[in-house]
């Protein structure tokens, strides 16, 4: 698969083969993280952070190839785990290039911190309760029809199952705003 | 609806993209004015975000899991299910995996007639998976791989034709696989066995024919399958499909799986000490070349009977006292040269324990230095001054320890010497733990790595993965021996009886995976036991004569090194009393005229060189000029009668351009009353003497690099100080002219020896430099091939 064909992919919600063809490059990574000072485990979590971080970019922004992907992913990865490195306090690790120009950095870094973001909304997802989160997680994955998921999820109607949804979000929005505040 | 679900509603449609453009403009205008409604919107979109991150992360692990899966492909064996198939049949194992967008399957295949039991009978598979196509030559064994990396074995003359006997044609064999869940929903495949559910991990289809005719599998001489599966669970078993005439398989016939082990090339596998050839790599080698990479690995082959308690050594020659003299004193000569130079140097000041004299004891002392160990060692005792001057940071925390401050031996001990005196220090201590270890031998391993055992378990990737263990544990050899010992078991059966005779837990681990055996001739692997113990031994004998060879020639040159030397330093000596002697005449008769007394003839005693002052018989001006001349100092004596006796020496220094660009640089005066030359003081590139001012002298500077002589040449010496100067390259023939010009009496042939010494000299050096760096290489080798051996114990010898 090109680059081109991956990004396609990813802007056409096609996400799955475009993982997959991006996975070839997961031993780069791992190496870089082995031999900076994490296992395994920390390669796998970060290659997984950097294709979804990759995917919002992709989908959210004017997302335009200069170089190759993969160079682009691995630049990212390093990126990522310079900052996992100093969040460890692992400094001794952390003095390496990460190959993308400063302002790229900064935009990186802008995408991470927002990502952070998100990854709080995650938790609050996960913490609603089966029925809302498998509920928001249908209505997102745009797969179903409002009709199907009804029929899913065994509401009487498609009203019932709109409504039902807008209380989840009610619930996390709530939840969200709670979590912000202590969070500052 | 209550208003803030409503609300919620107009914040996704906005989100969305859902509103209409003036619904748009007009949202737009109230968020810029109402932060409230901005903090909904915003935290609405996180959440949103938050949803779609989740997905994401779904597919992405979805994603790894399937790379990880592909993968696994190729791990030979690795938790790979294997199974015999005893006829063509349709075998069936399904994957659980959720289910994903899929390629088109549903294209329909072009079939045979018949099929492989010659009936009109096809099932949805059979119509709706694509075949593979593969051709054999029957009468060898083949090993083939799918597209979706199931691996079969197939060997020579298993396809029976109608007769029962091998098909003898090219035979066409076709295979259907669907190892996903995927294809296999896709081709309709059931999951049922009668009545009961299966759960499975992939399926395939194979079916052999030659000439148009459907083969039978011999079941005596059967095909061998690997399936890769991420992970093999307890009690799979093998089913044969049966075709129903609703167009679905029944799966009927369970058989429990086997293990077998299917052998490669064992050319494309690894036999090396697991970083063997990184580290070479890293050294600059030229680690393609498998004819070096494998003669420098066996030269470390052990000794036929080596005692029961060394290690083998870089040079492979044990010091074990039913050798040879030669080689014993070769070695014990390296050693004998170290405790010495260390007594007469070192041992006012240092001990070899832990005690404190004026230095510190210097038991372990290679464990507290910098490395690399022998060249920081060697410039230290050499110059310690100087390498606390270039900032070594362990060298200034030596001086700032107290004692005394360390004699510089640069000039005093020559760097032989020092190499020698560094080897003894880092050898005192004992390697007691190195000499219980068993590590590989690399005679064995050249005696296996060869064809001769291809198709038994040496030539598999598992045994590969446990012979990279065995060189890094410390019992290897043992349970090397083991392994071809027992050829003809199941790997697992020997990994566990490995595990037991090396008390090495490691290998219940090989144990359980459960790994069978090869199939092979059994008369043959009898042989291979037997090939293996005498190979070992032969290919230990050759490496052994190998290295006594050039032992044995080393030891000779040093031993004429040694002649050339001492009749070098024989012949300078007796110069140098010559010079002396016919100096001392010079000076005294010139001290006599001046205090106006009759000059007598005495001679000195030949025994003596450096003669005592206090002689009987001599009167005190004798003595005074004995040590104006033996030291070049200035004569200035008063006699009783006041009359004075002045001999001035003057000092002069030559200062030779470019010095360290030369191998070595010397220089010469010749005084034109002696008979000799006079070599100058060398200081470290600065050459210095004191002049008698009643000889005239010729200044003659060489230098040398590699073959080349460079040359200089001034006729009288007048001034104090030559510096710059510099030096012009000669031939043989213009060298002798120039030196002839001079019209120096007999100096020129001397000087010219001492040419031709000096470059013999300087080659013996290169040869002692190439030795020392050359064990320096296998010794640091020899610590990656035997990783429980540790570094820096070099030739041990018995003193």
């Amino acid at each position: 698969m090109t680059d081109q064909q991956i990004i396609e992919q990813i802007r056409s919600n096609r996400n799955d083969k475009a993982f997959l063809a991006l996975y070839k490059h997961f031993p780069m990574v791992r190496k870089l993280v082995l031999t900076k000072g994490g296992n395994l485990a920390d390669a796998e979590d970060l290659y997984q952070e950097a294709l979804i971080i990759l995917c919002r970019k992709i989908n959210e922004t004017d997302f335009k190839l200069t170089a190759q992907l993969s160079t682009y992913l691995y630049s990212v990865c390093r990126f990522l785990w310079k900052d996992e490195l100093k969040k460890r306090k692992k400094f001794q690790f952390a003095d390496f290039e990460t190959g993308i120009d400063q302002g790229e950095e900064d935009n990186l870094s802008e995408l991470v911190s927002q990502e952070n973001n998100i990854k709080l909304a995650e938790k609050i997802v996960n913490e609603l309760g089966e029925r809302c989160r498998e509920l928001l997680l249908l209505f997102y994955s745009r797969t179903m029809k409002l009709t199907e998921i009804a029929k899913k999820m065994g509401y009487n109607s498609e009203n019932t199952a709109k409504n039902q949804k807008y209380k989840c979000l009610e619930s996390a929005k709530l939840k969200l705003k709670e979590l912000n505040q202590t969070t500052y | 609806m209550r208003k803030e679900l409503e609300l919620i509603e107009k914040i996704e449609k906005y989100l969305n993209g859902q509103l209409t453009a003036t619904e748009k403009m007009e949202f737009e205008k109230e968020l810029a004015s109402n932060p409230s409604l901005k903090e909904q919107v915003d935290l609405q979109k996180q959440v949103q975000q938050g949803v779609q991150r989740i997905q994401i992360k779904k597919q992405v692990q979805q994603a790894f899991k399937k790379y990880k899966w592909t993968k696994n492909f190729k791990n030979w064996g690795l938790g790979g299910l294997s199974m015999a198939i005893v006829a063509t049949a349709i075998v069936f194992f399904t994957y659980k995996n959720p289910v994903e967008k899929s390629n088109p399957l549903g294209m329909k295949q072009p079939l045979p007639e018949l099929n492989e039991n010659g009936e009109k009978l096809w099932s949805d598979a059979d119509k709706y998976l694509p075949a593979q196509y593969f051709e054999l030559d029957p009468a060898k064994d083949t090993v083939i791989e799918t597209e979706q990396g199931i691996v079969f074995s197939i060997p020579a003359n298993c396809f029976l034709n109608a007769d029962g006997k091998p098909a003898k044609s090219p035979i066409k064999l076709e295979i259907k696989e669907a190892l996903d869940a995927n294809s296999i929903i896709q081709a309709g495949l059931s999951t049922r066995s009668g009545n009961q559910q299966l759960e499975s991990a992939g399926m395939f289809y194979l079916n052999a024919r030659a000439e148009n005719e459907t083969l039978k599998i011999d079941p005596y001489n059967s095909v061998y399958a690997e399936i890769p599966a991420a992970k093999k669970k307890e009690g799979m078993m093998l089913f044969e499909g049966k075709r129903l005439s609703d167009g679905t398989i029944d799966w009927t016939n369970p058989k429990p799986l086997e293990n077998y082990l299917i052998p490669v090339d064992i050319n494309t596998l690894d036999f090396y000490p697991p970083k063997y050839i990184d580290s070479l790599a890293a050294m600059g080698r030229d680690v393609k070349n498998k004819t070096f990479t494998d003669s420098l690995y066996y030269s470390f082959a052990f000794q036929p009977t080596p005692p029961p308690v060394s290690a083998p050594n870089p040079f492979g020659i044990l010091a074990d006292s039913t050798r040879t003299d030669t080689i014993k004193t070769f070695q014990t000569v390296r050693h004998k040269d170290g405790s010495k130079i260390f007594k007469q140097n070192c041992a006012m000041c240092h001990r070899l324990d832990n005690q404190r004299l004026t230095g510190p004891g210097l038991a372990g002392v290679a464990d507290r230095v910098p490395q690399p160990t022998n060249a920081w060692l060697f410039k230290y005792i050499k110059n310690n001054l100087q390498v606390k001057k270039s900032g070594d940071k362990y060298a200034q925390k030596l001086s700032n320890d107290g004692g005394g401050i360390m004699t510089v031996f640069d000039g005093t001990i020559s760097d032989e010497d020092i190499k020698a005196l560094v080897n003894y220090l880092t050898n005192t201590k004992k390697h007691e733990n190195a000499f219980s270890s068993d590590p590989v031998d690399p005679a064995k391993v050249k005696a296996i790595w060869n064809e001769k055992f291809n198709n038994t378990l040496i030539s598999t990737k598992q045994f590969e993965e446990r012979l990279k263990y065995m060189h890094s544990a410390c019992n290897g050899s043992k349970a090397l021996d083991l392994y071809i010992n027992n050829i003809e078991k199941n790997m697992c059966t020997i990994d566990s009886i490995a595990a037991k005779t090396t008390g090495d837990d490691k290998f219940y681990e090989f144990a359980a995976r459960g790994n069978g055996k090869v199939k092979a001739d059994r008369k043959q692997l009898e042989k291979l036991k037997f090939y293996y113990e005498n190979k070992s031994k032969a290919y230990a004998q050759a490496v052994a004569k190998t290295q006594e060879k050039f032992m044995k020639e080393q030891e000779r040159m040093n031993k004429r090194a040694e002649n050339v030397r001492e009749k070098q330093n024989e012949k300078e000596r007796i110069m140098n009393w010559n010079n002396f002697n016919e100096e001392f005449k010079i000076n005294l008769k010139e001290a006599y005229r001046q205090l106006g007394k009759p000059y007598v003839e005495r001679p000195l005693p030949r025994s003596t060189y450096g003669v005592s002052i206090s002689m009987p018989g001599w009167k005190n001006i004798d003595a005074y000029v004995v040590e104006s001349t033996l030291n070049h100092t200035t004569l200035n004596y008063t006699a009783e009668n006041g009359k004075k006796a002045v001999i001035k020496y003057e000092p002069i220094s030559v200062q030779i351009s470019g010095e360290e660009g030369y191998d070595r640089v010397l220089a010469y005066l010749i005084p034109d009353q002696l008979d000799g030359f006079t070599r100058m003081k060398d200081g470290n590139g600065k050459f210095t003497e004191s002049l008698n001012e009643l000889l005239k002298y010729k200044l003659i500077c060489i230098g040398y690099k590699g073959s080349d002589v460079f040359l200089y040449t001034n006729d009288m010496v007048n001034l104090r100080t030559y510096d710059k100067v510099s030096l012009n390259k000669v031939d043989q023939q213009t060298l002798k002219n120039e030196l002839n010009k001079l019209k120096a009496r007999e100096q020129t042939g001397l000087i010219l020896d001492d040419v031709d010494y000096q470059q013999f000299d300087l080659k013996e050096q290169q040869r002692q430099n190439k030795l020392w760096d050359l064990e320096v290489f296998r010794n640091h080798i020899q610590h990656i091939i035997f990783p429980c051996i540790p570094e820096g114990s070099m030739t041990e010898s018995r003193q």
